[in-house]
């Protein structure tokens, strides 16, 4: 009869142990989400702890001291911006918690001691127990555990994603806003211009007051056009060195070509990036996987059936010395809650995750299809403007220089006219600004890249 | 109808056809009388310059004409090609030309897309021949030809116009002279010229005439021509020349002629008898109106011209910023930063601008506001601008043919040998003789060169820049500020001369 106990809990306690140790991921899971990011957008990211090192710091000076191109800013953020690191540390959360999962709980050990009012010794109760069924499940457990995990990486490999589109987004605004600005300047010495030769003219006595006051006026407005376009710039420079985790010191020190990328030759049709996000975005898969998490829990709680059952060693010391030992049980005797609850809110979140897996779906495909919409209004936009208005608005300049020549328009008008010039050339690099945003925000639509041919 | 007078009316339409398509491709030239035919004429024929006289053929003693009223391609000047309504290719249409007591056959054939009717302007006739749609006889459909005839009771510088949606069929050109021709001539005319006078509004860059503009024009024409475009009027001195002005336009013109007193001899109305005639040196002309003038010619080249200051001139803005007197130096290298090609001009004047036009490009089809080189540099005028050149060697000609086979333009035929002593010139001995500092460009001083030359920038004709006087010390330092335009010209027309 001991030796049949010991042995109880001899298989107990190992096979507990043995589970416990080879379930856990071994992992932080941090290369495979590394490994997924860098197929899909080509770079790599780094998890440090604490804070930067002066590794990290030496390799964002390297990467400032060029021209900041988008390549850069991206690596950059990704080593520098704390909060993405921040969303990195859930890895180490949710392995943490899948390990607590698959530990065994701890044994219990009891004791009693009572002292025998007349003689005799004292009784003394040992015991030792450990829950039974637990034990049992805990393959089942780890298994729930690990999906959980899985979910997790999927679920951070979206966030940073995400986050490189709004680098990229970000990154674009930079560049269009400094080229807004040269542009704005560019008007502005038109206007001043206009302003200077109209106040010769009146001093020469050849125009009236308000002829004069109107250039005035509209080089004043060029002014503070300008000014709009340099808080935008500073406003659009700061958002990038706040997500490129920059300080301060840093920001004047950085500079971006101020020419924004040319279209790509074409983009992929909308059928193509549907079924592609189905494939690829990774909030599907994170809530795949959540089914599956759920599928395992109910798997789990099925088996939970079972009456929670301690297997126990106890040894007695008796008071007049004997002593006893043997193993002891406790069962739970299932007449009221037999787990029915537990199962039902499991098939109840089964069925949930479930509609929201198909909402998410539908909701993903609307997300695509009016991002691939979106890009193609802005290729539409940038084309008509590129290909048609622009040369127009130059052509309307040359023209109206040659009236200018043969004394038919004065210089205001011709100045005016290379003013509207300048307007749609800015309307023209707003619109390529669009198009890069929308397709950046296509690509995290789509799952982090485009079909072949389709990258930035 | 006999059939010979309908085989000759065939032949007549054959030749005149062939005449039409002529007309058309040679657009400033003409088709007319030949040296032949008008030899035996009891009249000195009419030199319509640019223009040209309508054949006739003697039908059953009647003289018949054909006239054409068509959309034609119509060049003003060289440079300048506008989409005109006009006779026989031609705007104003050839001068129909009778002697008092004819019997005209005229035919009218329609070729325009809309209705239309010719009316024979101050001639005396039977009222259903006066060509007034609507009013007098049916408006002449397109496709159709109208005959018209009648017996020229009088003498005298009449007119035709289209009298069928005037404002746009007259707008468009479609006018001409009618000149009856007195049975006996009280004296002999050597050199008879006729001037029609016109208005049009071509927006620059087009080439469609606007017949919705009231009075505001941009291009004024002597015989549907723009200066430099327009003939110049040649005789030798002692010569007794006529000139017939015609008008049905929008304006009042003052036809000025420089360096004689001429005579008023005829109204539309007829002639105006010795002891009422006038002298004068301009001649004022309305709408509806002909004068014809009569001198004996004085030798020179004499310009003659409309001396309505914007009527010798070709298309320009009206409502510019003025920017004569403001100094752009310095604001126009800014505006330049921006619009490359952009120049300041008008500083001293618009007389820089006869030099501007020949290296700067202006609207398409438009002519410069001022061209014509003379003997002494650019003579920067247009529109209703000609010469009279009375020389010795003046060429003779007895038809306008022959008139236009010699000479196109003004600057053809030579110019006057002023004999010594007789023209105006610098009271500076050294004029024209100035020692070149440097060439530069007017327009970017910074180019200069000691060779002539055109500026690497914009292409113009790089002006000499005469060297400081040695005598003033410092014999390399030239002088920083621009030289007034008006004095390089001069003495780059010296070196020309």
């Amino acid at each position: 009869m001991r030796h049949s106990a010991r042995a109880f809990i001899g298989v107990v306690f190992s096979a507990g142990l043995v589970f416990g140790c080879a379930i856990i991921p071994r992992q932080t899971g941090l290369p495979e989400v590394v490994k997924t990011i860098e197929q899909r957008t080509g770079v790599r990211i780094q998890q440090y702890t604490g804070a930067p090192t002066g590794l990290v710091a030496e390799r964002i000076h390297d990467l400032l001291r060029e021209e900041l191109t988008l390549d850069r800013a991206v690596q950059i953020a990704l080593l520098n911006n704390r909060s993405l690191q921040a969303t990195l540390e859930a890895l180490g959360i949710a392995r943490a918690d899948a390990i607590q999962v698959s530990l065994l709980s701890n044994p219990v050990f009891s004791g009693h001691a009572r002292v025998p009012e007349d003689e005799g010794k004292t009784n003394l109760e040992l015991a030792l127990a450990q829950s039974v069924v637990e034990t049992l499940l805990l393959p089942l457990r780890q298994r729930v555990a690990r999906a959980q995990f899985e979910q997790i990486k999927l679920q951070v490999t979206d966030a940073i994603l995400r986050f490189l589109a709004e680098v990229k987004t970000t990154y674009y605004a930079v560049q269009a806003t400094e080229q807004l600005v040269t542009m704005r300047g560019t008007v502005l010495q038109a206007a001043e211009a206009a302003a200077e030769l109209a106040q010769r003219q009146y001093d020469a006595g050849n125009i009236r007051d308000f002829d004069l006051a109107t250039e005035q006026a509209a080089a004043e407005e060029a002014q503070t056009e300008l000014i709009h376009a340099q808080t935008e710039r500073i406003a659009a420079r700061e958002a990038l060195t706040k997500i490129l985790g920059l300080s301060h010191s840093d920001t004047g020190t950085w500079w971006v070509a101020t020419v924004l990328p040319a279209l790509p030759v074409h983009d992929p049709s909308v059928e193509e990036l549907e079924m592609l996000a189905m494939r690829e975005r990774l909030d599907l898969a994170a809530a795949r996987q959540e089914l599956e998490v759920l599928q395992r829990g109910l798997t789990a709680a099925r088996f939970g059936m079972l009456p929670a059952t301690v297997a126990a060693i106890n040894t007695e010391t008796e008071p007049d010395g004997d002593r006893v030992t043997g193993p002891m049980w406790d069962v739970e005797v299932p007449i009221f809650d037999w787990g029915q609850a537990r199962r039902g809110r499991l098939k109840a979140q089964l069925r949930q995750s479930q509609h929201r897996l198909a909402a998410l779906e539908v909701a993903v495909r609307s997300e695509v299809r009016i991002a691939s919409h979106r890009l193609a209004a802005q290729r539409q936009l940038v084309e008509r403007y590129q290909d048609r208005l622009l040369p127009l608005r130059r052509q309307i300049v040359a023209s109206s220089q040659r009236h200018f020549n043969y004394m038919l328009i004065g210089a205001f008008q011709l100045l005016q006219l290379k003013q509207q010039e300048i307007a749609a050339q800015q309307a023209s690099i707003e619109a390529l600004r669009d198009y890069w945003m929308a397709r950046a925000e296509l690509e995290r639509a789509v799952g982090g890249r485009l079909p072949e041919g389709g990258g930035s | 109808m006999s059939i010979k007078r309908l085989i000759l009316f065939g032949a007549v339409v054959v030749v005149l056809s062939m005449a039409t398509v002529l007309a058309q491709r040679v657009v400033s030239g003409q088709t007319s009388l030949t040296s032949e035919t008008v030899k035996d004429l009891p009249y000195t024929p009419v030199v319509t310059l640019n223009g040209s006289t309508l054949p006739w053929k003697m039908v059953d003693g009647t003289k018949e004409f054909h006239l054409t009223v068509e959309e034609i391609t119509w060049e003003m000047a060289p440079g300048m090609v506008v989409k005109a309504w006009g006779y026989n290719g031609q705007t104003p249409g050839p001068t129909i030309e009778a002697v008092e007591g004819d019997r005209v056959r005229i035919l009218v054939e329609n070729k325009l897309p809309e209705p239309t009717a010719v009316h024979w302007h101050g001639v005396i006739l039977p009222s259903g021949m006066d060509g007034v749609a609507g009013l007098t006889q049916w408006p002449i459909p397109p496709g159709d030809t109208f005959k018209y005839e009648f017996t020229l009771k009088q003498h005298g510088t009449q007119m035709y116009h289209s009298h069928g949606d005037e404002m746009v069929q007259i707008g468009l050109g479609a006018m001409g002279f009618f000149i009856i021709h007195p049975k006996r001539p009280t004296h002999k005319i050597d050199r008879d010229y006729a001037i029609f006078l016109n208005e049009w509004f071509v927006q620059p860059g087009t080439a469609r005439p606007d017949p919705n503009v009231m009075t505001d024009f941009n291009i004024f024409t002597f015989n549907s021509r723009a200066f430099p475009g327009t003939a110049p009027l040649l005789a030798r001195p002692g010569e007794r020349v006529r000139v017939r002005l015609g008008h049905v336009g929008q304006d009042f013109h003052a036809i000025h002629m420089h360096g004689h007193s001429f005579t008023i001899v005829a109204t539309d109305g007829g002639d105006i008898p010795e002891t009422a005639q006038w002298m004068e040196t301009t001649v004022a002309i309305g709408p509806g109106q002909t004068r014809d003038y009569e001198f004996i010619a004085i030798p020179g080249d004499w310009a003659l011209h409309c001396h309505l200051r914007h009527h010798p001139m070709n298309a320009m803005g009206h409502d510019i910023p003025n920017v004569l007197g403001v100094n752009q130096a310095g604001v126009e290298e800014k505006i330049q930063a921006l619009v490359p090609g952009y120049m300041a001009m008008g500083e001293t004047g618009m007389h820089e601008h006869a030099e501007h036009a020949k290296h700067m490009a202006g609207p398409p089809n438009t002519l410069p506001m001022m061209g014509g080189q003379g003997p002494f540099g650019p003579i920067g005028m247009g529109g209703m601008f000609t010469v009279l050149k009375v020389h010795e060697n003046a060429p003779r000609f007895a038809t306008a043919d022959d008139y236009t086979k010699q000479i196109q333009l003004p600057d053809d035929g030579g110019w006057y040998d002023n004999p010594p002593g007789t023209v105006a010139e610098s009271i500076n001995p050294d004029f024209g003789k100035q020692k070149i500092g440097a060439y530069v460009c007017p327009m970017h001083p910074e180019v200069r060169q000691s060779e002539p030359g055109s500026c690497p920038k914009c292409g113009m004709t790089l002006k000499p820049q005469k060297a400081e006087p040695a005598e003033e010390g410092d014999g390399n330092r030239q002088s920083e500020s621009r030289e007034p335009m008006g004095s390089q010209e001069h003495h780059e027309g010296m070196h020309h001369h």
